[in-house]
């Protein structure tokens, strides 16, 4: 049994990872808490949603997903944020009133009711473990959640423009001065945030469905998981770990709002280390 | 001099003739002046995971406005609709704005238990009779009884004990897992099937919460799974979470050993083409299925799937619409005379009606007694429903095996 529920909370981990590393990428390199982060999640789950009911195909649509909240989010950069650079303050209300702007528009085109993706049919059906069912579907996130963690840690660690970012994300004024090219940086960065959250909401639309509410609880969590790692990319994929598993945990044992234990782990380890896990002060 | 004296005349005896306006009607009593509406509130979830069955308050309520044309007593029907997304604090304020706002003779709706206990104060306080067509927490007639208090539908247990001597004598369960969703509701559900249980000679091994609002249940039936012993598991998820509780119960390899028992509010008919043949012979408790044979029920199925576009009614359909025909009857007893309200107390309480699921009373406490009926989940010609295979008579809030 203890297996399946460390599958459990692998799964769920690596959900929360795709989501929240988005959110430590933006956050690097725009140096404010993007609080339409939940909401890119939600919006992506959403149209996701809309086109595997049009087309019967999961991988459409976690692919059209991912777009949408890509198209969404740097039409959001476009016309807004960078209208705002250096305001900080500003540019967290506009992100802030996004929140509202999407909360608004999920609800009329896709109503109040949750919502959930149908699986794709090669993931359907559970596999046999020790006496147990664990489902297939779960099996492929924490693949997927896996692959996509390898390949994040190749491309900012190996490429030009990774480097490029994680630079800006650990010393923009540094970067700048070497001649690393902020804007470039910056959308290369916040497109990849968004690529990620909304491919998240699709991929969790199975599991966790979708509804109006998700897109903050979604936000809470992946700030919690930032905080915690300390606000580097690999401290997201470590908070993600931690927050994911204490939940699913904290779910077995006290039946609480994961919230509580993500929130209560917060404020332990910012006791403890103020500068996160794997932060740097 | 002369023209400002007559601008003010002028001036005076303008104002004093659009003062005079309203009370215009007055000076002309008769059938030519047109009634004033009775203005009846409904409070529902029309969002959040208990839309499903608030939107069935909605139509099941219209249909039997529908029913008498909008009209009784010669007075037009108003129904103005709010949205408390199950949420007391929203509905805090819904309703403040229906009676203070809108100026609602009578009230009706509500899904959920936790809604109806943060409104009932102030309802009563007000002196709005309110007639509860969902929220089944026992308090609202027990309690927090009050005059102005009625309720069509049924309470947490009323609806969920009957199941327990049946499935023990009936089904063989000797031993049962109970889970429920957390909240007054669903303690107070557990509570009532585990007393019925264990009077007839069964044992609840484990009860299981799961928080509100969620719907990712791995942790919870992976814990599920590895309990032994276990003859069946009794299951009250309600709504959107309902449907992922019964299709994670099939990923997770649920089906297999343990049987599944329990609430309708996971196997309501519009929920079990979502569920499939996870769901297949699972065996409920309900007041009402839409295969009920009789001719009233037909008349009312033919009806509210006009207005639902298709939809059959279930159970809160069927509680509204009952609710509704309540206070038409109401209404016809006092003549209209809705804002004479004991007399309006009187005839509600004393109403009488024919409900599409059968018998129908109120008790002294105005919560209703009806038949409870024994459900399965059965395919009959390629789709799933509800068929009934127990009638269990006169089941009132109280009622224990």
């Amino acid at each position: 049994m203890w297996f399946i529920q460390f599958l459990n909370g692998l799964s769920y981990s690596l959900l929360l990872f795709l989501v929240s590393v988005g959110l430590a990428l933006s956050m690097g390199v725009m140096r404010i808490v993007n609080l339409a982060h939940g909401s890119y999640f939600l919006l992506g789950g959403y149209v996701g949603y809309s086109i595997a009911r049009l087309t019967g195909n999961f991988f459409v649509a976690a692919l059209g997903g991912a777009t949408s909240t890509l198209i969404f989010g740097l039409f959001m950069e476009h016309y807004f944020l960078r209208h705002l650079y250096a305001k900080h303050l500003e540019q967290l209300l506009c992100t802030f009133g996004f929140v509202y702007v999407i909360m608004a528009l999920t609800k009329f085109v896709w109503g109040g009711n949750v919502l959930v993706i149908q699986k794709p049919a090669i993931l359907l059906g559970s596999v046999d473990m020790f006496g147990f069912s664990f489902p297939i579907y779960r099996v492929a996130i924490i693949a997927v959640g896996l692959i996509i963690a390898i390949c994040l840690w190749w491309l900012l660690g190996k490429t030009r423009i990774g480097i490029a970012i994680r630079a800006v994300v650990e010393d923009d004024k540094m970067a700048a001065a070497i001649g690393i090219n902020a804007r470039t940086t910056v959308i290369a960065s916040f497109g990849l945030g968004l690529l990620l959250a909304g491919l998240a909401g699709v991929l969790g639309g199975p599991i966790l469905g979708l509804y109006p509410g998700l897109d903050l609880e979604i936000l809470m969590l992946a700030i919690v998981i930032v905080v915690v790692g300390g606000g580097t990319l690999e401290g997201a994929f470590l908070g993600s770990l931690l927050i994911g598993f204490a939940s699913i945990f904290g779910m077995i044992f006290l039946g609480e709002r994961s919230l509580f234990v993500a929130f209560g782990i917060m404020a332990i380890v910012l006791l403890l280390r103020p500068q996160g896990l794997l932060g740097r002060l | 001099m002369r023209r400002r004296v007559s601008m003010m005349v002028i001036s005076i005896c303008l104002v004093l003739a659009a003062a005079a306006l309203p009370f215009g009607g007055c000076a002309k009593p008769g059938p030519t002046a047109p009634a004033e509406p009775i203005k009846i509130g409904l409070m529902t979830a029309l969002t959040g995971s208990f839309s499903s069955f608030g939107i069935q308050l909605k139509l099941g309520t219209q249909t039997a406005f529908d029913e008498v044309g909008w009209q009784v007593a010669n007075r037009p029907i108003q129904l103005i609709i709010e949205d408390d997304q199950a949420n007391p604090d929203v509905a805090v304020q819904k309703v403040k704005k229906l009676v203070e706002s809108d100026r609602v003779h009578i009230l009706t709706g509500v899904c959920h238990g936790g809604v109806a206990l943060a409104i009932r104060d102030y309802v009563v306080d007000q002196k709005i009779p309110f007639v509860f067509s969902m929220a089944a927490v026992r308090d609202l007639t027990k309690a927090k009884a009050s005059e102005y208090i009625f309720r069509t539908s049924w309470t947490d247990t009323q609806s969920e004990v009957p199941l327990m001597p049946y499935a023990y004598e009936k089904l063989g369960i000797h031993t049962i897992v109970a889970v429920s969703i957390d909240y007054v509701t669903g303690r107070e559900k557990v509570a009532g099937i585990k007393a019925a249980f264990e009077k007839v000679g069964g044992k609840v091994l484990e009860e299981v919460y799961t928080p509100f609002g969620a719907t990712d249940f791995s942790p919870y039936l992976t814990k599920i799974k590895g309990m032994k012993g276990i003859d069946a598991a009794w299951v009250f998820e309600p709504g959107s979470a309902g449907i992922q509780f019964v299709r994670q119960w099939g990923e997770y390899g649920l089906g297999k050993e343990m049987k599944l028992i329990g609430s309708t509010a996971s196997f309501g008919q519009s929920f079990l083409e979502q569920e499939g043949d996870v769901a297949l012979g699972a065996v409920i408790s309900d007041t009402y299925t839409h295969t009920i044979d009789s001719s009233e029920n037909r008349k009312f199925v033919e009806a509210y799937e006009k207005i639902s576009g298709g939809a059959v009614p279930e159970s809160p359909s069927e509680a509204a619409y009952d609710a509704g025909k309540l206070i038409i009857e109401a209404i016809k007893a006092c003549k209209g005379n809705v804002e004479d309200v004991p007399k309006l107390l009187e005839a509600l309480k004393t109403a009488k009606i024919k409900a599409p699921r059968g018998p129908f009373r109120l008790d002294e406490y105005q919560n209703v007694v009806c038949d409870m009926l024994i459900l399965k989940v059965e395919r009959v010609q390629g789709e799933l429903v509800r068929n009934v295979i127990a009638r269990i008579p006169d089941v009132g809030q109280d009622w224990m095996p």
